[in-house]
């Protein structure tokens, strides 16, 4: 329950800096902000549904853990960590050509992982876990 | 692998949030099984025979060809 509080309390505040930042001429100056602004509120939102149903199944006396929430995050993990992958090569071959600063890249790769991983959840959550 | 779950459940008049206290899981847990769009582990699947009072191979039904 604490470990719930805090994950909705800090999306919060997540999502509160980065609405900000998309919303701020002073932050936003190329394509690549957008793009990390737009996943950082889709990481963040995440987290705050994630707190607010935790929160929710534990005040209602239910386990916020069971078999299938772990067989899921699991195969999400894996599955992430595959995408993953792809898109750090796919960052690595864009920026041949922007010749970004690294920090940056790797701001929008530690970005895309989340994001990855928001997908994978979304994707087993639709699909099922069937014969895993 | 197909199952009987939300019959047995309607038999015994128990909601979907009853049988999830009874077996230790989550609510969402039971629609998924019940949609048969999870599997449960051997040690749940026990848990829920046990509470409609009848064996494993009663509750699930194998009807697929064996995977090579």
């Amino acid at each position: 329950m604490k470990r719930s509080f805090f994950l909705l309390l800090f999306s919060l505040l997540l999502l509160w800096n980065s609405l900000y930042m998309l919303t701020s001429p002073l932050v936003i100056k190329s394509g690549t902000d957008w793009l990390e602004s737009i996943l950082l509120v889709v990481v963040s939102g995440f987290g705050l549904i994630k707190g607010a149903s935790d929160l929710w199944v534990s005040w209602k006396g239910d386990p916020i853990k069971d078999e299938r929430i772990r067989k899921m995050h699991m195969k999400a993990s894996s599955l992430a960590f595959q995408i993953s992958i792809w898109c750090w090569v796919g960052l690595m071959i864009v920026n041949r050509h922007l010749s970004k600063p690294h920090a940056d890249i790797m701001e929008t790769g530690i970005l895309m992982m989340g994001g990855a991983y928001i997908i994978s959840i979304v994707v087993i959550k639709i699909r099922g876990l069937g014969d895993e | 692998m197909n199952n009987r779950i939300r019959e047995l459940r309607l038999s015994i008049d128990i909601t979907q949030e009853e049988l999830a206290r009874h077996v230790g899981v989550r609510r969402e847990t039971i629609v998924f099984l019940e949609k048969n769009k999870y599997n449960p582990s051997l040690r749940l699947a026990y848990d829920l025979s046990r509470v409609f009072g009848i064996t494993i191979e009663e509750v699930f039904i194998f009807d697929e060809p064996r995977r090579e």
